[in-house]
């Protein structure tokens, strides 16, 4: 057998055995929501949120929202009525955060989205300091913007 | 005795000493990639998510290109140290390496410093740098050695 046709033979191989094991481990090939998908696999206990959902808490000013971003991403553009937490900072002293929160609102974390992770790190600090009510709106800033919703600029 | 049968038995002693130290070459190779594959099978999510990270394929692509490839580590890794089809998983594992030369490269290029996804050592994640660049490069090169020898 020729080097080609041996090396054809191990793709198909694996690639029937990742069906396989996709099957065996109830894994779906191709998700709707991979962002979803996979960061509830590895953060269980945190709740999702989608920029409708969210769009409509804001306009009954029942979420208090959290931008994870540096200041000056958060000064180019966020959305309108979030504070910044920039994590640089947040990490540091959570406490001098801590006190602006309206702990009578559900909080919404959110970064510029596409697979960031600054939401989900801030998100920890919360629930490590006894906040609950906590979700993540996975899309970010790029989903909101992409969604033509209401932002704000401080410039 | 001449100088050209003085050399002969040289040769055949030298062919056999690189013949010896191919073969651990292709089971220290073999073992670091079934490694390297059982360690991506087990942290399956967390592997997936590193490919997502690397913003290189179409999400729709991920899952399935995230559970292929633990797989064409381990049956390469084992068929290079069980002999069979042997070209064809050094071919495998050398194209491998270079896609993953190449998306290491071009995320530490632009400045975004995540777990690389390549290997777990003692529980612990390596971060995209230099060091996972050098890695995969010797990596490259024992292979393109081997298949050198393999193909004579």
């Amino acid at each position: 057998m020729n080097i080609f046709l041996q090396s054809t033979v191990i793709f198909f191989l694996s690639v029937l055995a990742a069906i396989g094991f996709s099957y065996y481990k109830k894994i779906p090939l191709f998700p709707k929501n991979l962002e979803i998908f996979l960061y509830s696999k590895k953060y269980p206990e945190i709740k999702f949120i989608d920029s409708e959902k969210l769009f409509n808490l804001l306009k009954k000013n029942e979420v208090f929202l959290i931008d994870a971003r540096e200041k000056d991403e958060y000064v180019k553009g966020h959305i309108d009525g979030a504070i910044n937490f920039p994590y640089s900072e947040f990490y540091s002293n959570p406490l001098k955060f801590v006190d602006k929160i309206d702990t009578q609102r559900k909080i919404v974390v959110y970064c510029e989205g596409g697979f960031c992770e600054l939401s989900f790190k801030v998100s920890e600090i919360l629930k490590e300091l006894g906040l609950k009510d906590l979700m993540i709106y996975i899309g970010g800033f790029d989903d909101w913007k992409r969604k033509n919703y209401p932002i704000e600029r401080n410039f | 005795m001449t100088g050209k049968e003085r050399i002969i038995p040289l040769r055949e002693i030298f062919k056999k000493h690189n013949l010896y130290l191919l073969i651990l070459l292709e089971i220290f190779l073999g073992l670091l990639f079934v490694y390297s594959g059982y360690i991506k099978l087990k942290n399956i999510h967390e592997f997936a998510l590193t490919v997502a990270k690397y913003g290189i394929l179409p999400s729709y692509f991920i899952n399935l290109f995230s559970l292929t490839v633990p797989f064409l580590e381990l049956f390469s890794g084992i068929f290079l140290i069980f002999g069979i089809l042997k070209k064809g998983a050094y071919l495998v594992l050398i194209k491998l390496i270079f896609i993953f030369t190449l998306a290491i490269t071009y995320a530490f290029v632009s400045g975004r410093i995540f777990e690389c996804g390549c290997f777990e050592i003692f529980g612990k994640e390596e971060e995209i740098g230099i060091y996972s660049i050098f890695r995969n490069l010797i990596i490259f090169l024992l292979l393109l050695y081997g298949i050198r020898f393999r193909k004579k």
